[in-house]
């Protein structure tokens, strides 16, 4: 019983940090694409990727990783809830769509569409 | 006021493993995972490296409360298939191990032997929910041969963006066929932070469960 008290005390508190984490989270998809950022900093050489299979934080965490260690890419935002990745880049670089399919591929994902801006 | 400091302590428990610990079976390539699983059976601990994301190695030690013996393995964990959709992800893993077995257990004084074990284990997901199957069997020369099926179901009461805390209450039924009380309920919750994933849980035995895991 005491452990039953404990877990629905706890499930409390972890709502209390959704409704923060909610309020922060709760951008619109053109906010996405020019404020959010996961690692690193933001740009103007922007890349969008609609990723499948993205579920949780370790896809995420996965994606960022290979990304990141690229030495074209200067930020990364990873929104889990509109299935999206977002790659800023150093001015005048570039990475191609098949590079791109393939870094997620080989990550464990799929591509659905690219696009990009600058 | 015995129960807020209970409330506490295991809220600072909570957060001080979510802040140095690592889920799944192969990670990214150049991935490690670190996990640790604790239940009424099995303590286990294991790390792995996965060279891509289709297969990853590693190293388990495991102890088996109940026979008293230690297993020393090495370990293949291999990604026969994935399936990305949309909102949803699927896998279909393929586990084997192979190590020493240890044991002072009785008549097995300070016994050690060959062991094998091997699993098949199958998830899908969503953001929202989980549903997973595996299935165990381990064999050494003469000391145990066992197997084991476990099955979970899994429901995320809110969505959180990457780097937020997920919550996931989840239902699982542990079979070992061996056992005279062979099949078993446990409740669990998974809170998962980032690359840090912690579960407690409680059965309908009251025994607990303690699992976490870790990647880097």
């Amino acid at each position: 019983m005491k452990f039953l008290l404990i877990l629905f005390s706890t499930l409390l508190l972890n709502f209390s940090a959704f409704s923060t984490s909610h309020k922060e989270g709760g951008h619109s998809h053109d906010e996405i694409t020019t404020n959010g950022i996961s690692s690193g900093e933001i740009t103007s050489n922007i890349i969008n990727i609609n990723v499948n299979g993205m579920v949780c934080d370790f896809c995420a965490q996965s994606i960022e990783k290979v990304f990141m260690k690229r030495n074209e890419v200067k930020g990364i935002n990873v929104n889990l809830e509109d299935q999206k990745v977002v790659i800023y880049l150093q001015e005048k670089t570039d990475i191609e769509d098949n590079t791109i399919s393939s870094i997620l591929e080989d990550a464990g994902y799929t591509v659905e569409s690219i696009n990009r801006s600058t | 006021m015995k129960i807020a400091t209970i409330m506490i302590l295991t809220l600072i428990t909570i957060l001080v493993f979510l802040n140095n610990l690592i889920a799944r079976p192969v990670s990214y390539s150049g991935g490690w995972t670190m996990m640790s699983y604790n239940d009424y059976f099995r303590n286990t601990l294991l790390s792995h490296f996965s060279p891509s994301s289709k297969y990853s190695i590693g190293y388990m030690t495991q102890y088996w409360q109940n026979q008293e013996y230690w297993i020393n393995a090495f370990n293949l964990n291999f990604l026969a298939k994935r399936i990305n959709k949309k909102h949803s992800q699927a896998n279909f893993y393929l586990k084997g191990g192979l190590g020493i077995l240890s044991t002072d257990y009785n008549e097995y004084d300070t016994k050690n032997e060959p062991v094998s074990y091997g699993e098949f284990a199958t998830d899908w997901e969503t953001r929202r929910y989980f549903i997973s199957y595996n299935s165990f069997f381990m064999k050494s020369i003469s000391v145990d041969s066992t197997a084991m099926q476990k099955a979970r179901i899994g429901y995320a009461p809110y969505t959180a963006g990457y780097g937020s805390l997920h919550t996931w209450l989840m239902f699982e039924l542990n079979n070992m066929p061996e056992y005279k009380d062979s099949l078993i309920s446990n409740f669990v919750i998974r809170l998962f932070k980032s690359t840090n994933l912690i579960e407690l849980g409680i059965d309908e035995n009251k025994n607990t469960t303690l699992n976490f895991i870790k990647r880097f």
